[in-house]
């Protein structure tokens, strides 16, 4: 009877390192998953922009495959793609909350 | 088919609310009568309604856990049972690891039904007597008395940040629906 022991079965600093490892792969995922979803969207709105502003050219053509790579161009600089990197931040920051709310007296 | 598909969305259904129901924290204004540890025998089948091993759980030769408890008396007379154990870094997600802590407040708290202290106890789980599986209990603070039941901010929350999540998710998937992958194709459209 007295013989404790702690159960060794997967150490405390492993499911921390397991955990960060999840966290990040999800992550990754749901970032390049944002990333796709974003960039469609802002293609559409120029899209619809070149069709509002030419009537007569409305719909699909070189013309305006050449002005909406030229407008995405520099997407990835825009406040919206930069937002997107939050993905990383903000489940990391509930962790904390949430470690911060559950242990604190 | 459209039966199984039913059938199927309805188990969906209710998976996704048990646990829901089982992770998210609850709360009930109690008054704690007794506070111990036990020697409990954690049988595999039930093993997921207990603290994972990687917790730092303390169990002796023959397997068996010492586990804190705290015994809780509802205002209408019924007694309920809590466990209070660290649950480490795995799931669900509560990263608790002041059970010490906890179980020096829960005993602080103690009163017996002459003289009741009325306290709000946040835990996740539930009772099932029938597989002696108790809820985690999270925080214990005092309320002014039996009748008054703060409001569960903490599950609210999630709530809403699972359906602001569920909402994102369901517009891309409408927006690949609509267009696919077609401006990732190079020159074509």
């Amino acid at each position: 009877m007295l013989s404790w022991r702690l159960v060794a079965t997967g150490a405390w600093g492993v499911a921390l390192i397991r955990l960060w490892l999840v966290l990040l792969a999800g992550q990754m995922v749901f970032y390049l998953l944002l990333r796709v979803y974003l960039r469609s969207q802002q293609v559409e709105r120029l899209e619809n922009r070149w069709d509002a502003r030419h009537p007569d050219l409305a719909g699909n053509s070189a013309a305006r495959r050449a002005f909406v790579a030229k407008a995405m161009a520099g997407f990835g600089r825009s406040l919206r793609a930069r937002l997107a990197v939050l993905v990383f931040v903000l489940p990391t920051l509930a962790v904390l909350v949430i470690v911060i709310a559950v242990n604190w007296q | 088919m459209y039966y199984v598909r039913v059938v199927i969305g309805v188990l969906f259904g209710i998976l996704v609310f048990g646990l829901l129901d089982y992770t998210l924290p609850s709360q009930n204004t109690v008054r704690v009568s007794n506070t111990y540890n036990r020697l409990t025998e954690i049988p595999p089948s039930a093993s997921i309604f207990w603290a994972a091993d990687s917790s730092r759980v303390v169990e002796n030769a023959q397997g068996q856990r010492d586990v804190r408890f705290i015994d809780a008396v509802r205002p209408n007379g019924n007694v309920f049972v809590y466990r209070n154990e660290d649950t480490g870094w795995v799931w669900p997600p509560y990263f608790k690891y002041d059970s010490a802590n906890l179980q020096a407040e829960a005993t602080n708290l103690r009163s017996d039904a002459r003289d009741p202290i009325w306290v709000s106890v946040t835990a996740y789980g539930w009772r099932l007597a029938w597989l002696s599986t108790y809820p985690n209990a999270i925080a214990i603070n005092t309320v002014a008395g039996p009748d008054d039941r703060p409001a569960n901010w903490a599950a609210m929350i999630v709530c809403g940040v699972l359906l602001a999540l569920l909402a994102l998710i369901w517009r891309m998937w409408a927006q690949f629906r609509d267009r696919g992958l077609r401006n990732f194709r190079k020159g074509k459209a």
